[in-house]
């Protein structure tokens, strides 16, 4: 247990900065008069108020006792790798070693990770997505680029 | 009439009816299994779906979410663990019974208590939703406006605990609506100069990065118990006369809490199966019998949340007004399509509108089918081990993301809203508000800007309206409600004794 609800408190800072900042690049979009309004006047209207209820949350964090958030790092990490895999290596490598990449990084994230199961998991989910998205959906993945 | 005419031949044309068994037997598939909810799955197959006709889209799409609530009883039944939100109070008598071994009655009850309450609810939507069609016909912008607005409070109110928290979400999820290029006078908002949200960015984006790639990183390394798959035969599913005797009238009542909330903004299934639930332990003769497995306390909740289910399509194909995350998901779908719901959808798509009315009557008996003389099938994939499933589902969010716009850019939003999905899960701040934010956010800023334009630019103007004066007064009502009641009960926190 914490003094103060730390974890609102923070996601309060985050939504008020993202609300000042959706706040002052609205003004530049044009706010015009209420019959004719410009692109700004609603998203300035959005930010004003995403301000005051980040200030609420703030408030009523900040008279409570929060609770230690637990963050678990390794499914985490291992999913945003595994995506972030899948991102750089289709373009630049194609589709099996992406697909090989990301199902394997993603396989990590388990802590009963066995080197078995992963390599009959990654044939068989790469020939299903094979199957689906180049065959059925008719969707361009090369194989493997640079070939 | 239409429903037998148009709806009918449309629901049993090949493809539809293919695509109908797909959804349910994918919705049940994911029902079935404990932290993956109807939500991700919608959202996984929303890509998919842009290939389709919007009819059979929309056939699928809808299949999986009410296959998910049948689907949804069996883990809380087995493992005490609800396969979705809706199902949770399920367990509460569901897995007392089966620790009674009398897990296939269990079974049983709530397959049927389902058929029920859908049934119940298709029927009324089929004759409600024209109904209200034609009444929404002399709406213009100032209602829709105030109609959405109501809509979008309400929504609000679905995240659990404090109300600024659901508030910031629907606001949130209205900004994310704004970027791209407003279509009045061809400004990029919130671009940052990239070409690919010039145009917005999709509704499967975000549902995929929210309750897609988040619910797999939460659900990761979590243990569950084991369960024995021969002890659930047909034959121990037969219900005794007494058990029948006991869930009929829970059933009638839960069909009826169900059809009530389920249109209502914000309420939907899980909260129906819980108010049906209370509602039996309060009517009953021995509330003590519940929670050690009363077979009241699963049939009326299951009747309850299906029930749900099938009326929360009144509002969304009525008026356009989504009353969850999942109505604004399938809200999104149609418009990709063309298809725009609202008054005049029964009149330019009625093979639409019956034909997906028709497929839900054909998609409950199929469930029906799947859930009774095949239960043996999902009992065996509760068995599958969780860490084949967690990579598929990320790589196959991975391929559909990538096959709308031929993209990696999109899959990295994704990735972002994942995380950021992620961090809202452990903060406490429920993603549904900010997605129904993000699909009534272009809409209501079109009826907010061509509203003031009607009434000379005066905001007083809309309350002397009666339809969106009635419904302005109804939203601030709501958002009195709101704040009072989380100063109430900081009040209270102050006064006792810590």
């Amino acid at each position: 247990m914490t003094r103060r609800d730390w974890s609102d408190i923070v996601a309060a800072l985050v939504l008020g900065a993202l609300g000042t900042y959706v706040f002052f690049e609205s003004l530049t979009y044009g706010i015009g008069p209420a019959t004719r309004m410009g692109s700004g006047n609603v998203p300035m209207m959005l930010g004003a108020i995403l301000v005051v209820l980040a200030l609420w949350i703030a408030v009523s964090a900040w008279r409570r006792s929060g609770r230690q958030v637990a963050i678990s790092w390794r499914p985490l990490i291992c999913v945003a790798a595994a995506m972030a895999c899948f991102c750089v290596l289709l373009p630049l490598a194609g589709f099996l070693p992406a697909m090989v990449c990301a199902i394997t990084v993603c396989a990590l994230a388990d802590p009963q990770f066995s080197v078995k199961g992963t390599v009959a998991l990654v044939v068989s989910v790469t020939f299903v997505s094979w199957l689906i998205f180049s065959v059925g959906l008719q969707i361009h993945l090369p194989m493997i680029r640079g070939l | 009439m239409d429903l037998f005419i148009v709806g009918f031949g449309v629901a049993f044309s090949p493809q539809n009816l293919l695509y109908c068994f797909l959804g349910v037997f994918l919705g049940t598939f994911i029902g079935v299994l404990p932290g993956v909810g109807a939500l991700a799955a919608v959202s996984l197959l929303l890509p998919i779906s842009f290939y389709l006709e919007p009819t059979t889209a929309l056939v699928m799409l809808a299949g999986i979410y009410y296959g998910a609530e049948y689907g949804g009883s069996t883990a809380s039944i087995l493992l005490n663990l609800p396969g979705t939100a809706s199902n949770a109070v399920t367990c509460l008598d569901g897995y007392p019974m089966a620790k009674q071994g009398r897990a296939g009655v269990a079974l049983f009850v709530t397959t049927i208590a389902s058929f029920l309450g859908g049934s119940v609810g298709i029927l009324l939507m089929s004759f409600l939703t024209p109904a209200i069609m034609a009444m929404a016909f002399s709406f213009g912008p100032a209602e829709y406006f105030a109609a959405m607005l109501f809509g979008l409070l309400a929504a609000a109110t679905i995240a659990s605990g404090a109300p600024a928290k659901g508030l910031a979400m629907v606001v949130v999820g209205l900004i994310f609506g704004t970027v791209g290029m407003d279509i009045n006078t061809g400004i990029n908002r919130f671009t940052f100069g990239q070409l690919e949200l010039f145009d917005g960015f999709s509704v499967a984006i975000l549902a995929m990065g929210l309750f897609g790639v988040s619910e797999v990183i939460a659900s990761i390394g979590i243990t569950r118990h084991k369960i024995d798959a021969k002890a659930i035969t047909l034959r121990s599913m037969i219900p005794t006369r007494d058990d029948v005797k006991r869930s009929v009238l829970p059933i009638i009542r839960g069909s009826a809490v169900g059809s009530f909330f389920g249109p209502l903004p914000a309420t939907g299934p899980s909260i129906s199966a819980f108010l049906a639930y209370v509602l039996e332990k309060r009517v009953a003769r021995r509330p003590e019998r519940f929670g050690q497995g009363a077979v009241e306390g699963i049939a009326a909740p299951e009747a309850a949340n299906n029930a749900a289910a099938q009326t929360s399509f009144i509002p969304t194909m009525a008026l356009g007004i989504p009353g969850s995350a999942t109505m604004a998901i399938m809200l999104g779908a149609m418009m990709v399509h063309g298809v725009q719901p609202g008054p005049r959808l029964i009149i330019d798509h009625p093979e639409v509108f019956w034909g997906l009315v028709a497929s839900f009557w054909i998609g409950n008996l199929l469930l029906l089918v799947l859930n009774i003389p095949l239960i043996g099938i999902w009992v065996r994939i509760l068995q599958v081990p969780y860490r084949f499933l967690h990579p598929t589902i990320i790589v196959l969010i991975c391929l559909g993301v990538y096959s709308i716009n031929h993209s990696v850019f999109d899959v990295w939003l994704v990735l972002l809203f994942g995380l950021v999905g992620y961090f809202m899960k452990l903060l406490d701040f429920e993603p549904a508000p900010l997605l129904i934010g993000f699909i009534l956010g272009p809409m209501i800023e079109e009826n907010f800007r061509r509203a003031l334009l009607l009434a000379h630019g005066d905001p007083l103007e809309l309350f002397f309206r009666p339809i969106s004066g009635t419904l302005l007064v109804l939203a601030i009502g709501v958002l009195v409600w709101l704040v009072f009641s989380s100063f109430r009960s900081r009040w209270r926190a102050n006064v006792s004794p810590e």
